[in-house]
């Protein structure tokens, strides 16, 4: 980042966008569930910061500079695609285990395949139900694997406040889920791997 | 003087892990000698037994979604993503402008202008 700092160097940007590429889109299709919308914002995320590189410290990581602007943009792309209506599952909140009534609906009794489908589409829609603030922690830490630590130098905030906004995503996930995890629970109890005792 | 079921109330409250000693123990990020005490702690406390059980049926449920194929692959960085656009722009402008003319009343005015200067030049010249 440094060369392209000082020097727009665009081949040690290509070398950037290659190894960030990836995770960034990984990242925007977490955030907003939706790979195509994903693939714009990443684009979106990496024109900025090279439009921005004169605002990268050289003390700070460039992984937190880029995560930082990347999740900025997905929730500016959350509040417009709330504005248009286009996407409405506050209902969920107040009927409590909606969705799972809807999962639950399905008469025949799907293939495995199927199934895991429907609940990765269940756990999905459960995410876009929290807060960006919950969404966001849960993306980092869960599915892109950043310490807390890291997180919270990329978000501004206390490690001890990242901590327990996950508390708070999970156990919002887990009411959102409730149905289907009382369905799964009557055939085997979840533990991670930090509960199971040798 | 507290009761026996207050002392035993306080003295849990006290020893009872936060929400954030939890979640640094489930994501792996506790050193091992604070494990063994969490495990233990869970172990004889029912209530924090059952707060984690929870917690785990939420990381357990978020492994579900898993992402599909990327659609694209490889580095696609363009230095000048707007240049395109902008070229899109200026010929979307230019076919309009020029149906814009062919089809607007004065461009049909102009024709028929032409049209008799046409006719008057040719009764000019015979």
């Amino acid at each position: 980042m440094r060369r392209v700092k000082i020097h727009d160097d665009p081949q040690a940007f290509a070398r950037l966008v290659t190894r960030w590429e990836k995770p960034i889109q990984r990242l925007c299709t977490r955030m907003t569930g939706d790979v195509h919308r994903a693939e714009d914002l990443t684009q979106t995320a990496f024109t900025r910061v090279f439009a921005r590189r004169a605002d990268w410290r050289e003390i700070g990581k460039f992984s937190s500079f880029l995560w930082r602007v990347a999740l900025n943009l997905c929730h500016d792309e959350s509040r417009r695609f709330h504005r248009r209506g286009e996407f409405s599952l506050d209902a969920l909140e107040e009927s409590d285990g909606g969705m799972a009534e809807n999962f639950a609906s399905d008469a025949p009794a799907p293939d495995a395949h199927a199934e895991s489908q429907e609940r990765g589409e269940l756990v999905r829609q459960a995410l876009e139900n929290l807060s960006g603030q919950y969404r966001e922690v849960v993306v980092l830490r869960h599915y892109e694997g950043l310490k807390f630590r890291e997180i919270a130098d990329v978000l501004g905030i206390p490690e001890g406040t990242v901590k327990s906004r996950m508390a708070e995503a999970l156990s919002q996930l887990n009411r959102l889920l409730k149905h289907v995890n009382e369905d799964e629970s009557c055939n085997h109890k979840i533990r991670t791997p930090e509960m199971r005792t040798r | 003087m507290q009761s026996q079921d207050q002392n035993s109330r306080n003295e849990n409250a006290v020893n009872h892990p936060g929400a954030a000693e939890w979640m640094a123990f489930h994501y792996g990020e506790v050193p091992a000698e604070q494990k063994r005490q969490l495990r233990a702690h869970l172990a004889q406390c029912a209530a924090c037994r059952q707060q984690n059980q929870a917690w785990a049926q939420g990381i357990a449920a978020l492994d579900e979604w898993k992402l599909p194929a990327p659609l694209r692959s490889g580095p696609r960085w363009q230095p000048m993503p707007m240049l395109k656009w902008a070229a899109a722009a200026a010929l979307v402008l230019a076919i309009g402008f020029a149906i814009g003319r062919q089809s607007s009343k004065a461009a049909g005015e102009i024709a028929s202008l032409k049209d008799s200067v046409g006719r008057l030049a040719r009764m000019v010249e015979h």
